[in-house]
Formats: C-alpha cells, structure tokens, sequence
C-alpha cells in the first residue's frame, strides 16, 4: 500500500505581497515499511514536505494522499484524528512537555485516542521497556539527558503504534554516540513494520534509509534507493 | 482527560508562580468587589420585604402646594387613616398609624434613670398585624391593644432592665405617663425603612392630646400605613383621593392638598420626601452600584483573559506538540477552558475570604450596616459561584481560541514564540480596562470634590460652633428662658436662641396669607429671640426681632429711643405681630424690592402679622434643595413656644469644652429630671450628606481595586512584551543606547496604551460626571484639574508597574545583554 503519495504539490508562502516557492511540483510515493530519507540544504523545503505528508499543512495546490485517501479535502477534526492514528512524530529539539513526567509524556497520544487507563497503563509499560526509560518515568524532561529526551520522545510517538513514524532531525542535537542509538532504535522500528519517513542533514544518518530523496530548491532533485540497507 | 487538565494546570501555575498570582488574585479581588456591591445593592433592594402583605400595603403622603411652595410630607393627619378604611372599607382592609409629636428624642425613665429616646413610636394596635416583626416575649395579639402599654426591642430591654424579664416592668413617658411592658421584639437583622425601640399603644395618646387634635385635618404628624385587599385597587383608591381630600381637609387648604399612596417597597429607594421616618437610600446609587459591579467585573475579567494570554503564549510549544501529536482543536479549547475554570475556582476561594473579611465594615447608604440576613444569604454564594466560573469560562474562550489556533507547523522552526505575534485585540483590552479604572477615579475625585463642596458651601448662616440641644417634647422647653440666662453667665457662650427645626435640615410649614394672594402653607423657621444674631444670618431690610425685656438696652443714656433700624413701634408684640421673611419670599409674594415688603401686613392663625425684616437667602435644608421661599416667625410665649424644639448655642471656638462644661452644669441646676444631649450642628449637618459620603468612600475604595487589578494586569502583561524584546534591548545595548534610552523604548508602547485609554476615559467621564452633578441643584464645575490629577495619577502608577520589567531589562550590562541575543 502507498502510505504517502504526493501529486504535483506546491507550497507557496506569501509575505508582504512576495510570493516564496517552498515546493514546486512534487511528486512523492512511500510504501508501506519503507525508511526514507529527505535531504537537501537549509531552507530546500525539507520541513515544508513533511509538514505536508504529515498531515499538519496544506498544499497551495496539488494533493496529498495518505493511505490512499485524499486529504485536500478532510477537515482540521479528520486530520488530526489521522495523525493520532496513524502517525508518530520525532522532533529534533524532542518537544517534550516539560509540565508533564516522562510517564505522562509517553501516555499522552494515548489519551488523545480516549484509551482506558489499564490499557494505557500497559502500551506506556512496552514502549518504557523498549526504549529503556521505565527507570525514569517520574522524572520531567528538564532532569533527562538529551539522549534520554530523545528515547522518551520516540517512546511517545511509538506508543499508540503508528503506521508511520516522521522524524525531524532525529539526532540532530544529540552527540554521536547518543545520535547512532536514536538512529538504531529507528532502524528496529522499521524493521518491525513502521514506516519511516526521516529529514536529515546527515549522510551517515541518511544511510539508515531504503532511500534517500534529494531535495533542492522546492523540487526532488534524486530519489535513489539506498543500496547499503537493501 | 480531566486528570490530565488539573495536573497541568496545577503545574503550569506553580512553573509561572507570579503570573499565578496575579492572574488569581486579580479575578479574586474583581470576584470579591463585584460581590461586596452586590451585597450592598441585596441590601438596598429587600428594604421591607419579609412583611407578608408586602404588596399590598401603601403609605399615604401629602402634597401640599402652594404655587411651588409648601411640603411633600411622608405623614399625614390623625383621621386619615381610619377615615380612609371606612369611606374606602371594599378595598382598604387595615391600616395603621405611627407616631412620634415629629420629636427628635422622647424622654422615657425607669426608677431614677432618664432617657431620651430617639426610636419612640405610638402606633396602632393592628401594628403587628400589618408588619411582619415578631416577638421574643409577648402576645402579639394583645400587646397593644390596651393604653399605655408599649412594645420594647431586645437591645433596650437589655438597656433599662440588665437580665431581668422586662415583661410586666413600668417605665413612665414624658416624665408622667406610666407605659407597661408587654412585649420584646425579637431580633431582627431583615432591612426595614421602620427603625424603632419602642411601639407604645396608639390609645395610650387619649390621655396626653386632646381629643380634638385627633379630629383635625391640618397638622399631619401620622406615618400612615393601608394594606389594600387586593393591590390592583391601588389605582382605583388613588382615583378617589381628590374627593377624598375635598371631603375632608379644611377649606382653606383642601385646594392645595394632594394625598398619594407609595407602596412600602419604594419608599427606601424611591422616597425622599420631608419628614421620612428614617433616613433612605437612593435608587440612583443602586443602579451605580450594579455598573459598578459590572465594570469592576469586566476589569477583572479583561485581566484574567490577557494575563492567559500572554502566559499562554510561553505554553506556545505544548501547543503544537499537542497538535502535532493529535489534539484537535477541539479538545485544545476544551482543555484551555478547563484550565480557565479550575484557576477561577481557585480565585473563588480567595474571593470568599476578601468577601467574609470585608463584610463586617459593610455600610449601606443610609449609614446602616449591611444585615446580617442579607449577608447570610445563599443567593450570595451561588452569586459568587456562579459569577466565578462564569468568568473563567468567559474569559477563557478568548485564549483557548487563540491557542487552538497556533499553527502546529511551527514547531519545526525551533522557537515557537517568534512566530507569535502580539494580538491586537489584547490591546484593545487593557485600553478598556484602562477607560474603567480612569473613570473610576475621575467619578471618585468629583464625588470627594461635590462631597466636600456640599459640607462647605456657604449656606447663608453659620453652622461652625453651633450647639444644639433637643428639648422637643419634655418639660425643658419651659425652662428655656431660664437655661438662656444662665447660659448667657458663661463667657463661652455667645448667643443662645431656639427653634423649631434643626437649622438647615428641615422645616415645618404654616399657614400665612399676604396682603396680595389667598393664605398658603409656607416653609416656616419658628424660633426665638437672637436667632439671627446665634446663627448670624444677615438682613438686607428692616430690622430683626426686639426682645421686649432687652428694652432698655436700645435708649441712651439721656432716655431717648436711638435704634435707627427699628421701624416700628409695636416690638414689645414682635412675638404676635413680626415675621422676617426672605428674599425669595419677597419675590414670590410679588414684591418688587426688599423694602417694598417691609411692614406689609402677613397674616397667620395668630392674626394680622407684619413683615418687619428680610434676609438674605440661606439653605433652609441640604443643598440638595433649590432655595425656596421661607418665613421666619417669633414663637408667641404661649402655645407656640411649646413647639420649639432645639435649643442653639453660639459657643465661643476657642472655649468649646468650657461651654459643653457650662451646658452641662445649668442643665445639672434647672433640669434635674431629663437627660441632656447635644450635638454640633455642623456634624448634624454633614450627616445630610450620608449617601454622597458613603458613595465617594465606596467609589474611593472600587476605583482602589479597579486600579490596581488594572495594574496588576499591566505588571503581567509588561513582563511578557519586555521579555519578548529582550533581543531587540541586547543590540541597542550593544549599539550603546543608554538604560533610559533602552527604559523609554521598552515602556513607549505600553505608555502609549495607557495615554489612549486616558483620551478614551476623559470625554466619557465629562459627560457621565455632568449627567450625576446635574441630580444636584448646586454643583461644582467639572474642571480641567479632575483630569489632569487623574491622568497624572494613572500615568505614574502605570510606569511604576512596569517599570520593575523595563529597568530591570535595562539595568542589564552591555555584556548580559548581548549574551541574551
């Protein structure tokens, strides 16, 4: 199945009556269990396209497609019940919600999807051990290192057990050796059936990745497939 | 999910401790405000609503008028009452009568101990059968049905009796008439425009007037009371006053009279007629007590919504990972609101500790205390509750909307606050809030200013010095002459005189006719010798009244007759043939000049009276009142002296406590068998004021709070905007601006604010302020200083609150600053 799938989509700022091409014509498939990579140079539209295929823009013109429906259409309502479903976030400075423990943290999509507690209890459990942060569970985000903010973070966008895991910059203020933990942890996921959708500026990073799309100036420069993961 | 609210709620208002803060005490002190006037305005409005027949019963009052002069009295004469439920017995059912001789204090002793009391009533026996007062001890069906039996309060019976059971005791009125106690009224803390200690048998009067007074349809001494059958006759009985009046008033008046019926509910708000009962409030002020309330309310409410705001923003980054994780908007909204509400649950608790702290001081208009049956009201709590969460719930619309709204895509761009711009709506809020507490203030300057412009206008006589002792209704007034005398021995005393009325607080009216127009009810001063002279009241024509037993002092020493001002020869009959009157009078009687009145002839019930002097004007009431024709008349030396009520003495301001020492010795000497009081007729004069007083304290005090949750708000609301510029003061400090440099750039916008709201407030408070100084006949001027202090004040108090952000930014080193970049 296409998870994602974008038909000619543009994004265009406009400011002060300047109008700024962030995306011009892109054209993008991801299947189901893939692990792509975006890159491309600062301000290439890396951010634009994912806030696109994530649900959290839209389009000026073209059509996203998410799991083979059409989301030009949906509402603010039907797309962000989407993105409690069916996607995970991994942001780059980790967006913990520092008023909220590493428990709460974890269980919050959880509770956006009106889940009983006792199930809630036990989906916070797995995805604590996995990521091995159950020993801090108490704790709030400022007490954590950043390569435990990382964990938690990608503890709470697995919990609900999401079709498609976005990450931001996963590593990107992580130092390395905390960075190639975050990048095999994704690794696993996807090799347990999640679909990754990864913007980096790495190339070590990138490598992770089935494919690596190129991103230059609003349009997809190259999409290869990543020969050392095959 | 609602866990998950409260436990973020709670934890954002300990992470932002000081917005906290001042975000609940804000809504607290607002919540706890608007619920004090709404205690005041409770108060105000159940005057006399716990009597039964509440709607049903009216008071009678008379109007009389005579080309604009005359009297609009609360009482009525002695046959109205009965006459009125015979002619009319298929629409009146009952009625009753109170009655107190229109006497400041009755004297009222036991054993050896005199007292004057000022609550003294006589009143019919259906009393209790029209008003709702129960009693303690006692049968209220016979209580007062017997003569000389009297119903006491629980606070007198304590007074005169300790812990004996006062049912049965004696105490003797007017020093003669013996009263029985049979019965106690039981505490009451429920408003009542009836305040009393003492409801003696109406029967009781049979043995003190005579039976012809009770006849007459002249003097109207009796606070009168129906309770209609049904309270749709209302109109129908009104309709039939005029024939009633024509019936049975005299014929000389009967043409000027108008009787009314006021329903008991109106008269402590909607009566302000000459001899109320008791002092009453105003509804004027109950409807600016509710603005009040509200407005006090919206500030608060405004500082809530703009203190969520600007902390909301800092909550900016939860937003959108809320968002990016799911959240709808939706629940978002939800969330917010609920947060809204738990904070002003919070505040609520505050709010009902500065209610039950402030509750004690409470004073209604009049004076009185806010009941305690108004107090214990559970209206008052579910008013407090309601309002509160309304509140929160209102004011957190607002920012739950505008949170929701955040664009979640701006959580990739690292900052989420630079995206945020400042909402110009917020602006817009603390210029209302602004306009309201600068309106507060200025309407609080020009209340103080009309207060203290009313307790000091020149009245046209002096009231500074003045002493005035009751003697009304006891045996003291025949001992005027003497206590004068004796009076006069002490060089701390002046000038002695006495009067009917207390100077300045009002009049009695009687009968006069002119050479030129039919007889008339005038505002009439009944007083004695030197009246002008103790209350140094000046004449522009004629002469004053002469004392005959003062003759000798007016020939010389070679025997001749040398008072130039004396233009007529009959002074030794002043008291039967003068009257003074004043200018007003002359023009009202048609007079072209002062001197074209003297000794015209003015006829009253004593005869053929001439005017010998005219005054110049003076307020014979509060200025409350336009000035209005009066006259001055001697009281003759028989039956009228008995109407002189006061005794005024001029002291001598650098002697006050010798002439209260002298006082209190000739009243030891000539009058062993009444008690003495006495006031200054100044205090007595400024208490006519009670209501302005109350309101400019009650307006000091809300402009006060309004102020201050205003500023509170802008404290808040200041941290935010300096803390958003601190990058733009790191490079102008490293560029070399100065810190009054960096102090003016960072406070130049919120100045701005508080200038535009200060343009907005000032031509809405000139043309309310002129509105309310227009209910008044002598007013001041609303001039351009009202402002100027009210804006200077603003100004100052509004950079000081920010100041503590701006400097503190400010003060920073170039190296700090550039570290903040």
């Amino acid at each position: 199945m296409k998870i994602i799938k974008t038909v000619n989509v543009e994004k265009i700022y406009t400011s002060f009556d300047v109008d700024t091409v962030a995306l011009n014509k892109v054209n993008l498939e991801v299947e189901q269990g893939e692990f792509v990579s975006i890159m491309g140079p600062s301000g290439c539209g890396k951010s634009t396209l994912l806030n696109l295929i994530s649900l959290m823009d839209l389009p000026t013109r073209g059509e996203v497609f998410f799991m083979e429906q059409s989301t030009s259409k949906m509402t603010d309502k039907k797309r962000a019940e989407f993105r409690r479903k069916y996607i995970g976030f991994v942001f780059q400075n980790f967006n913990l919600i520092e008023e909220l423990s590493v428990y709460e943290n974890i269980e919050l999509p959880l509770v956006y999807l009106h889940l009983p507690p006792s199930e809630r209890a036990q989906r916070v459990k797995t995805a604590m051990e996995r990521l091995d942060v159950a020993h801090k569970q108490k704790f709030f985000p400022m007490q954590l290192s950043g390569g435990h903010q990382q964990r938690v973070a990608v503890a709470r966008a697995i919990v609900a057990s999401p079709m498609v895991l976005f990450a931001d910059e996963p590593t990107g203020n992580l130092d390395s050796k905390h960075g190639q933990e975050v990048m095999e942890i994704l690794s696993e996921l996807n090799e347990a059936g999640t679909t990754i959708v990864m913007v980096t500026h790495s190339a070590a990073n990138a490598e992770y990745a089935n494919r690596i799309i190129q991103l230059f100036d609003g349009q997809i420069a190259t999409g290869k497939v990543n020969q050392y993961s095959l | 999910m609602f866990r998950s609210y409260l436990l973020i709620t709670a934890r954002n208002l300990l992470k932002h401790k000081l917005y906290s803060l001042i975000n609940i005490l804000g809504l607290a002190m607002g919540i706890a405000a608007s619920t004090v006037l709404f205690l005041l305005i409770k108060h105000e409005t159940s005057y006399d609503h716990f009597h039964p027949f509440k709607d049903r019963i009216f008071r009678i009052t008379e109007l009389i008028d005579h080309n604009g002069v005359g009297e609009h009295s609360a009482s009525v004469p002695f046959p109205t009452a009965l006459t009125l439920q015979k002619d009319y017995a298929k629409w009146v059912e009952k009625s009753v009568r109170l009655f107190n001789y229109q006497m400041p204090s009755l004297s009222i002793s036991y054993q050896n101990k005199t007292y004057n009391e000022s609550r003294f009533f006589f009143a019919d026996s259906t009393f209790l059968d029209v008003f709702a007062f129960e009693l303690s001890q006692g049968d209220p069906q016979t209580a007062l049905m017997e003569p000389h039996a009297v119903i006491i309060s629980e606070s007198i019976a304590y007074k005169y009796f300790g812990k004996e059971n006062p049912l049965g005791k004696k105490i003797i009125f007017w020093n003669r008439i013996p009263l029985l106690i049979t019965g106690v009224f039981a505490k009451s803390t429920r408003p009542t425009h009836l305040q009393f200690d003492f409801i003696a048998s109406f029967s009781t009067l049979r043995s003190a007037i005579p039976p012809e007074v009770f006849k007459r349809w002249v003097w109207n001494p009796c606070w009168t009371y129906i309770v209609l059958k049904d309270k749709s006759f209302a109109g129908e009985l009104t309709a039939q006053l005029p024939t009633f009046v024509q019936k049975y008033f005299d014929e000389k008046m009967k043409d000027n009279v108008a009787l009314s019926l006021q329903p008991l509910q109106d008269i402590h708000l909607k009566s302000n007629l000459d001899y109320e009962i008791s002092p009453n409030g105003d509804i004027k002020y109950v409807y600016i007590f509710g603005v009040t309330a509200v407005l006090i309310l919206l500030i608060a409410s405004i500082n809530f919504m703009n203190l969520s705001n600007a902390r909301a923003l800092l909550r900016a980054k939860e937003v959108v990972v809320r968002k990016a994780i799911g959240a709808d908007k939706e629940e978002l909204i939800k969330q917010f609101l609920a947060e809204s509400v738990l904070m002003s649950a919070i505040a609520l608790v505050f709010a009902f500790i500065d209610v039950e702290l402030a509750a004690p001081y409470l004073n209604d208009l009049s004076g009185s205390p806010v009941s305690e049956y108004i107090k214990n009201d559970w209206n008052i709590v579910k008013y407090i509750l309601i309002t509160g969460l309304l509140i929160g719930f209102i004011s957190g619309i607002y920012p739950a909307f505008y949170l929701a709204s955040f664009d979640p895509t701006q959580i990739y761009r690292g900052n989420v606050l630079t995206g945020i711009t400042e909402p110009r709506f917020r602006s817009v809020l603390v210029v209302i809030q602004f306009v309201i507490a600068i309106l507060m203030l200025i309407s609080t300057f020009v209340s103080v200013k009309q207060l203290n412009y009313m307790q000091n206008a020149k009245l046209g006589f002096d009231k500074d010095y003045i002493l005035v002792v009751p003697i009304g209704g006891s045996s003291s007034v025949l001992l005027f002459d003497e206590i004068k005398r004796q009076l006069l021995l002490s060089n701390a005393i002046i000038s002695v005189t006495s009067t009917e009325e207390v100077l300045g607080n009002n009049y009695q009216t009687h009968e006069y006719k002119s050479a030129n127009s039919k007889s008339a009810y005038y505002p009439t001063i009944t007083v004695a010798h030197d009246f002008l002279q103790t209350f140094n009241i000046e004449l522009v024509a004629g002469r004053d009244f002469i004392d005959k037993r003062k003759i000798t002092q007016v020939y010389d020493e070679e025997g001749n007759y040398n008072n130039e001002a004396d233009l007529f020869q009959y002074f030794e009959e002043d008291e039967e043939n003068a009257v003074i009157i004043n200018e007003s009078m002359v023009k009202h009687l048609g007079y072209t000049s002062v001197q074209e009145a003297i000794a015209q002839n003015f006829s009253s019930e004593k005869g053929t009276e001439k005017i010998i002097g005219v005054v110049k004007d003076f307020h014979i009431t509060s200025l409350h009142n336009p000035l209005q024709p009066f006259v001055i008349d001697l009281a003759d030396r028989n039956a009228q002296r008995l109407h002189l009520k006061y005794i005024a003495i001029k002291i001598d301001k650098n002697h006050t406590d010798k002439a209260i020492l002298a006082l209190q010795e000739v009243w030891k000497k000539l009058n062993t068998r009444h008690a003495l009081d006495y006031f200054f007729l100044e205090e007595k004069l400024n208490r006519l004021y009670m209501k302005e007083q109350q309101w400019s304290q009650i307006s000091f005090q809300f402009a006060i709070v309004a102020i201050f949750i205003a500023c509170m708000g802008f404290f808040g609301l200041a941290s935010f905007i300096v803390e958003k510029q601190r990058k733009d003061v790191g490079i102008r400090r490293a560029i070399g601006a100065t810190t009054f440099e960096i102090v003016f750039f960072l406070s130049q916008k919120l100045m701005r604010l508080v200038i535009i709201s200060i343009l907005v407030a000032a031509p809405i408070s000139f043309i309310l302020m002129r509105i309310w100084l227009s209910s008044f006949p002598y007013h001041i001027q609303l001039t351009p200083d009202i402002f100027t202090y009210s804006a200077s004040i603003i100004l100052i108090i509004t950079f000081l609150t920010i100041s503590f952000h701006t400097f503190k930014i400010a003060l920073q080193t170039p190296v700090e600053a550039i570290k903040s970049l």
